[in-house]
């Protein structure tokens, strides 16, 4: 008779498959007892779809405890993607997002943004007026975007290395040169770089022969001064975090708390030819699954804890006066709110590019396909 | 055998995940990339725009996203065969662990070893790092990152093991038997590999350039963070079509044609290593 490898001659083995998967079936319900115990009511799960670091304010504290909301997040490389997000299937999935003022109009035109009921917005009152009212925000009289934070596309520099610099072409000198960074932001190179490059006062309405030569100088820049091409801000703060750039030839103020995370100190300026103002709103999409949570979130970012925790983390600014009493006095020294219109004279509130034709002015489509050959070069 | 019913009805599932999951979308695509699109919004158009497109506005980055494919494809099959050929014909018992060491590599994530590349060719990385404590350099070397050489490094180190297991499977099929025979009549090591060895391994080999290039041309992470201020690849434009503009005719006609380029260059491939194999 033969053996078989259990010792017990020819016959059944001593666990055969039955037994076998007995065993696991009840070491799996063994094992899903010991578990804890799951929330009887389940938490309403909010979509909220912006910059990273936009979120910030709406996990402070309690709020989302207290309200039983669970933050679901989705983080962008770039505006556009929050339009191509919602037009591929977004719309009726997306509670909330951050999205830059300008393309505002753009979310109304494709029907893609709720208008907002001003008087569930608390403290709504409170925005400052330069902000709330900015005539891209409304359509046909109702409001569609609710400010949420501001800042200012600084220079960003490494006070350990130079000296603060003075103008944006300092980025452009020989003893930087290698060492600048430089971040995929059309808008803001464009915004940037287009005065210095064909004098205007306006950057963001070219006609395509200074938008053309816009891009050529920012090409310059790309192929002999930066360091390399980051897809994002946060990309660049880790190049400066590593000592591979000293400088920048776009900035944005929230990369100088990004790189104290890291243990960098950054330092930024606004260089002596000015520097783009942007604000960024919060937008309910067309058809959100949970508008009262919306605006649960909207009246939470907007409040004074939220907004601090946008100025401490982020560097940035402030929306409403209710905010002012608890910032830090650095970040009203900067951001000057007292006296708004005097840090407007350097840091400029552009408005967005046109959509329709308007004159001899590229329209927002054609700086798109151009932008193409400067990331091509 | 005839295969009957029953035998086809058995292939039914996975005839319909692939009908499902890779024909339709595929196709549905393919009609997409003769649409226009209009402020963030399709239109049902019939036009060969995008694909024209493709060719007077982006040949250049076309060629060259194909040509560091090839390359990285090349030296995946290289080193690939090299080191299955050690694992298959030298390393004795020790093969089995070089084979799980080489799968062990795949655990490691896409991205994880992007951003370790990242680490060790930066300025403050490990190479830098020890030349200058060294005394052989006062400065970081800039030019171990951020260029085309630092995405063919990164894009090998993710790819060779996708390489090395073919070739290892087509080696396990060449008997020790020949190769001794062909020793022992006077062959030498060179000849043994080139006309014993490369020959029965021709599958292995094809198989291996095919997974390394194709995915290399399709790549966009890795230029994106090691690439430089010049080194960009189609799948980024294709990535920023889809992402960024709503340009999904502009991304899906990129795309194609990327493919379309891609298995010809495989099939040309395979039709010369076919050729060799018949003359």
């Amino acid at each position: 008779m033969l053996e078989t490898k259990t010792g017990t001659g020819l016959g059944a083995p001593a666990v055969d498959r039955r037994k076998f998967l007995q065993g696991v079936s009840l070491a799996t319900l063994a094992g899903a007892g010991l578990l804890p115990a799951r929330r009887t009511l389940a938490a309403t799960k909010a979509s909220w779809v912006g910059w990273q670091g936009y979120d910030d304010p709406l996990k402070a504290g309690t709020f989302l405890a207290d309200n039983d909301i669970e933050l679901v997040t989705s983080y962008i490389n770039s505006n556009e993607e929050i339009i191509t997000k919602l037009q591929a299937g977004g719309r009726g999935q997306i509670d909330l997002v951050t999205i830059y003022y300008g393309h505002v109009p753009l979310l109304v035109a494709a029907d893609l943004a709720e208008p907002i009921d001003e008087s569930r917005v608390p403290g709504i009152g409170d925005i400052f007026p330069e902000f709330l009212n900015v005539d891209v925000l409304r359509h046909d009289g109702k409001l569609y975007a609710v400010p949420f934070t501001w800042g200012t596309l600084s220079m960003i520099y490494d006070p350990a290395a130079i000296a603060a610099p003075t103008s944006w072409k300092d980025c452009l000198k020989d003893e930087v040169k290698g060492k600048v960074a430089m971040v995929d932001d059309m808008t803001g190179l464009l915004a940037t770089w287009a005065p210095i490059a064909v004098g205007t006062q306006t950057p963001t309405r070219l006609t395509m022969d200074q938008l053309k030569a816009s891009i050529d100088y920012l090409i310059n820049i790309k192929k002999n001064h930066a360091r390399t091409f980051s897809p994002t801000y946060g990309e660049a703060t880790d190049l400066f975090a590593r000592g591979e750039v000293v400088t920048s030839a776009i900035g944005w103020d929230a990369m100088v708390g990004f790189a104290g995370a890291k243990g960098k100190k950054l330092a930024y300026v606004i260089p002596e030819e000015g520097a783009m103002v942007f604000m960024d709103t919060m937008v309910i999409p067309k058809d959100a699954p949970n508008l009262d949570v919306a605006y649960k979130l909207i009246g939470q970012a907007t409040s004074a804890e939220g907004q601090k925790v946008i100025a401490d983390n982020l560097t940035q600014a402030v929306i409403t006066k209710a905010a002012l009493p608890v910032i830090d006095a650095k970040n009203k020294e900067i951001y000057q709110y007292d006296n708004l219109a005097k840090l407007f004279e350097r840091a400029r509130f552009y408005p967005f590019w046109p959509i329709e034709p308007e004159g001899d002015f590229v329209v927002f489509d054609q700086v798109l396909e151009e932008y193409q050959r400067f990331l091509k070069a | 055998m005839e295969t009957g019913w029953r035998e086809r009805l058995l292939f039914a599932p996975a005839g319909a995940i692939l009908a499902g999951l890779f024909a339709v979308p595929l196709v549905a695509l393919f009609v997409v990339s003769f649409w226009s699109v209009r402020s963030f919004a399709l239109r049902p158009d019939f036009t060969f725009a995008s694909y024209a497109r493709v060719w007077t506005d982006y040949a250049g980055v076309f060629g060259f996203t194909l040509g560091l494919a090839l390359t990285t494809a090349v030296i995946c099959a290289v080193l690939g065969f090299i080191f299955a050929y050690g694992a298959r014909f030298h390393a004795g018992r020790y093969a089995d662990g070089l084979v799980l060491a080489v799968i062990v590599t795949l655990f490691g994530g896409y991205l994880v070893k992007v951003y370790a590349w990242k680490s060790i060719l930066g300025a403050d990385g490990i190479f830098n790092s020890a030349l200058i404590g060294l005394g052989v350099i006062d400065q970081p070397l800039p030019w171990l990152i951020y260029t085309p050489g630092a995405v063919v490094l990164t894009l090998v180190h993710f790819q060779l093991p996708f390489s090395f297991l073919p070739i290892y499977a087509s080696l396990r099929n060449v008997k020790t038997e020949t190769i001794e025979a062909a020793r022992d009549l006077g062959a030498s090591a060179p000849q043994i590999v080139a006309r014993i060895v490369l020959p029965q391994c021709r599958a292995g080999l094809v198989a291996a350039f095919a997974f390394a290039f194709l995915i290399s041309a399709g790549d966009y992470v890795t230029p994106q963070f090691l690439g430089g201020p010049s080194t960009t690849m189609l799948g980024q434009f294709i990535a920023i079509e889809f992402s960024t503009r709503f340009n999904w005719p502009g991304g899906a006609a990129m795309s194609f044609a990327l493919l379309a380029a891609c298995l010809a260059i495989v099939g040309a491939v395979w039709l010369l290593v076919s050729k060799r194999r018949r003359t």
